[in-house]
């Protein structure tokens, strides 16, 4: 198989609780060797997302495939792993014991030792689940997900409740797996660990996909700045030549340029009136965590 | 992608680890039988009952402790998994349906299996209850076919019910089979048209079809014989689209 073999396809995915549609039209594919981050406040759809992808959530219309077949089937779900948001794992178990339980519906399975010492979890191998933190338990779920050597992992907000120590150590195994092959799905609140996990950020919310680029990408755009001015005459700004972007905010208009400076003196040289302006930096993680606007709003 | 049988026998294992290390879950299925024991069989025989009477007895308090586990395990074992976070997730893993429910037949067939020993060690030791050992085998070999209609019964309650409901549900058809199918009481005690109710529910099938096995009756139970075949044919249906649906089912 080629290296852009596409592992994931979402094509025109609708999917209703109720009356209640969560997701939207979603069209995406995922290739081998990616690394995908979505993004998105809360409730977007992120988990429902990742839930389809594993089989466990269908779509109300829309074809979801998985290695080329339907992710509701197990012989599909052979080279998948998945560290879910909830697990909620048995607590009589051992940590080691559930490691190996895991690992042995697969194939191609990594040995438990190999595992323990790479998940950093010796020290708790032999104790039961229920007497592990909240943060043992997140590391551990994260072994689970990569026990049987897949080579798709979803990780449904890995580093939730985890000590910085715990989460440079989780970002580590991951990105070294990453760099052997594995795909690697990723949801999160923190803006660190897409920026550490992920070079393409697909951003949700209320159910429809709002951004999909490149990690690069994105960091070239939170580098423009925001000149927001008030106007009557919008058309007259937006054509100025340093203008990357912009979106109209009721009577504000906001203009997206690398070039700040240069913008300001186009925007005093024309004979037009405006008001209140201001300079506002993007931060990175207002891309990936922020309520995006009415859709439309915005526009090249 | 592994193999039914080997990942049945994973899920097996783990299911009865997690039985063993929270045994209160399981320890009323496996000393109901011994209990009835002491309190239904020990007094017939004191007051006189013959050794054919004491041994149907027994038998009967066996098919009571495979009925209690079968019904028990399948369906509040399946039901929970089901609601669980761990359920969800090994909903994820590779492994198909048919090995769930293989795996079910496994761990559910242990236990049944050491919830009568303590019975039939205590049926030997302390009541005059007699059988030959080719009838002994027989009488274990239909004992396992004829209890696979309370485990079917079982799996299609843990598929079609939440937990609590299951618990309910098992506890009223535990005590309608046991009391209605004669394993509490003897059925030849039952007026005609209990009789005739008896004979459709599949405890009383297994009793008539494990003692004629055993050589206590002799007569051929054509009833009980009808009785576990329109069992087996409606729960094998219920189960076969309930299976086809899993599949899709959302988590």
């Amino acid at each position: 198989m080629e290296k852009n073999d596409i592992i994931v396809n979402l094509r025109e995915i609708s999917k209703f609780f109720g009356k209640k549609e969560v997701l939207s039209n979603i069209n995406l594919t995922i290739r081998r060797g990616e690394s995908v981050g979505i993004v998105g406040p809360n409730g977007a759809g992120k988990t429902t997302l990742i839930s389809m992808i594993q089989g466990i959530k269908r779509p109300t219309s829309g074809i979801v495939k998985l290695f080329g077949g339907n992710p509701s089937h197990p012989k599909f779900r052979t080279k998948l792993g998945v560290s879910p948001q909830s697990i909620s794992l048995p607590e009589t178990f051992k940590a080691k014991e559930l490691i190996d339980f895991v690992r042995k519906h697969y194939l191609d399975q990594d040995s438990l030792e190999e595992l323990i010492e790479e998940f950093k979890l010796t020290n708790i191998a032999d104790q039961k689940v229920g007497g592990l933190s909240g943060g043992q338990k997140r590391l551990l779920s994260a072994c689970l997900s990569f026990s049987g050597n897949p080579e798709l992992v979803l990780l449904d907000e890995p580093t939730a409740g985890l000590d910085m120590n715990t989460r440079d150590t989780l970002w580590e195994i991951i990105k070294k797996r990453h760099l052997k092959g594995t795909t690697v799905i990723v949801t999160s609140h923190y803006s660190e660990d897409i920026e550490n996990l992920a070079q393409r950020i697909v951003k949700i919310d209320n159910g429809e996909i709002h951004l999909d680029e490149s990690l690069s990408q994105i960091r070239n755009k939170a580098q423009m700045k925001n000149i927001v001015l008030k106007t009557k005459n919008p058309n007259t700004f937006v054509n100025l030549p340093s203008v990357e972007s912009y979106s109209i905010d009721g009577e504000h208009l906001i203009l997206k340029s690398f070039q700040s400076e240069q913008l300001i003196r186009e925007i005093v040289m024309i004979d037009e009136d405006f008001q209140d302006l201001k300079v506002f930096e993007d931060r990175l993680d207002q891309y990936f965590m922020a309520s995006s606007e009415e859709k439309g709003k915005v526009s090249q | 992608m592994k193999n039914t049988i080997y990942l049945a026998s994973l899920h097996a294992r783990f299911q009865l680890l997690e039985a063993f290390r929270i045994p209160i879950s399981i320890v009323m299925s496996l000393i109901s039988p011994t209990i009835g024991l002491l309190f239904f069989v020990l007094p017939q025989q004191s007051s006189g009952a013959s050794s054919d009477a004491v041994t149907k007895a027994v038998i009967a308090l066996v098919i009571f402790g495979v009925m209690v586990n079968s019904l028990f395990h399948f369906a509040v074992e399946i039901s929970q998994a089901r609601e669980r976070p761990w359920g969800s997730y090994t909903r994820s893993l590779p492994v198909g349906q048919n090995s769930i429910l293989l795996s079910y037949l496994l761990s559910s067939g242990v236990l049944s299996l050491i919830s009568v020993i303590p019975l039939v060690t205590m049926a030997i030791l302390l009541t005059n209850a007699s059988m030959q050992l080719g009838e002994f085998i027989i009488g274990f070999i239909l004992l396992i076919i004829t209890s696979i209609p309370f485990m079917l019964l079982g799996v299609v309650i843990g598929y079609y019910t939440v937990s609590k409901a299951a618990v309910a549900i098992v506890q009223i058809l535990m005590l309608i089979f046991a009391f209605g199918g004669g394993l509490f009481i003897p059925p030849e005690t039952f007026n005609e048209l209990f009789n005739t109710i008896s004979y459709w529910l599949p405890s009383r099938s297994s009793l008539e079809i494990v003692s004629w096995g055993t050589g206590i009756n002799h007569d051929i139970p054509y009833k009980g014989l009808i009785g576990w075949s329109l069992w087996m044919i409606f729960l094998l249906i219920t189960i076969t689209i309930r299976l086809k649906n899993e599949v899709d089912r959302e988590y």
